[in-house]
């Protein structure tokens, strides 16, 4: 079975260098074959590509994806961002309203308590007597 | 860098279209088949990665149909694990006459009266043939090392991960896939 094998590998110092040479050998002849394909295959190939290239993923389907994509993620962005000042904001403004008029009422209870003291205060009866229940009995029956 | 253009991407898939069904034919064996993976990988990088830099379209197209060509494996042996329970029903006769030994192929040219008496490109037709058939003959990892480094010419670590081996793996089957393929064509009478 020697005997069939090319010298270059019948040489053991020279192995690597000889497979390397032998292999683009190698290379140089499959690429002759891959040119010598039939007329009838390269149609095949011709029209597979043809069909490929239609389906292109194109740059601009890309783009407008992106595009779109990006209005979308803008669109949500405002929504989340919004929804909460959505509701925030009346609740705050009922809340202060809320204060102001509890505020305006405390006031009007003060002022309201403090002239009728001013009123009792400077009444002709002194205060004993209206504190006095025998006294406010005479009055109510009096009436 | 930039997205490859249509034009473009029409050039680097009719740049590499041949060589991309030869590879398919050595390993599957069968022309409508490989074609149909050519295809389909053709369709693939185009839907997927159409976009991308042309520069970067040819490593992901090898490893499309590397992938495409495993999957068909994949498929076929399920196929025949399948079919094989069913094979007594059939004529063997007729299924084996479809299927061309690339042995056979070697040995129809070997000592071919008309091959030896016919023009250099007939001689050369047969040449490729044989060199074909003997490609075709060899283990598909072999196959497969031999074909990526030497003739899509990737370094032994691109090799490796296309492979998924290691570094050591690719060179020995390579040197076993020369070794070979050597052989295979010095029995032929050829030497390179």
């Amino acid at each position: 079975m020697n005997e069939l094998k090319p010298n270059y590998f019948s040489v053991s110092k020279q192995t690597a260098l000889d497979e390397h040479a032998f292999a683009i050998k190698m290379k140089h002849a499959l690429n002759d074959s891959a040119q010598a394909l039939p007329q009838a295959t390269l149609d095949k190939l011709y029209a597979a590509r043809r069909q490929a290239v239609a389906q292109r993923k194109s740059a601009h389907s890309h783009s407008a994806g992106f595009l779109s994509g990006l209005i979308q993620k803008s669109k949500n962005v405002l929504q989340h961002t919004l929804s909460p000042l959505a509701f925030a904001v009346p609740a705050m403004v009922v809340g202060v309203g809320l204060l102001i008029f509890s505020d305006n009422n405390a006031d009007s209870y003060v002022q309201t308590v403090a002239e009728i003291d001013s009123q009792v205060l400077t009444h002709d009866l002194p205060i004993d007597a209206l504190l006095d229940k025998g006294f406010v009995r005479y009055v109510q029956v009096g009436e | 860098m930039c997205m490859a253009t249509a034009l473009e991407l029409d050039q680097f898939l009719a740049r590499i279209e041949r060589k991309a069904f030869k590879q398919a034919v050595y390993a599957v064996r069968e022309e409508q088949a490989a074609l149909d993976l050519v295809q389909d990988a053709m369709i693939r990088v185009s839907t997927k990665y159409g976009d991308r830099p042309v520069e970067e379209l040819g490593p992901l197209f090898t490893r499309i149909l590397q992938n495409a060509t495993l999957d068909y494996f994949r498929r076929e042996k399920v196929r025949k694990m399948w079919m094989s329970p069913l094979s007594i029903f059939t004529n063997d006769d007729a299924e084996g006459g479809n299927d061309t030994d690339p042995m056979e192929i070697i040995a129809a040219a070997e000592g071919s009266e008309q091959a030896e008496s016919a023009s250099d490109k007939v001689e050369r037709s047969q040449t490729l043939k044989i060199i074909d058939a003997a490609l075709q003959n060899l283990p598909e990892r072999q196959r497969q090392a031999f074909v990526l480094r030497y003739w899509e010419e990737l370094d032994v670590a691109e090799t490796a991960k296309m492979m998924g081996c290691s570094e050591g793996s690719v060179k020995t089957h390579c040197s076993r896939a020369n070794h070979s393929l050597a052989k295979m064509m010095a029995a032929q009478g050829i030497t390179l």
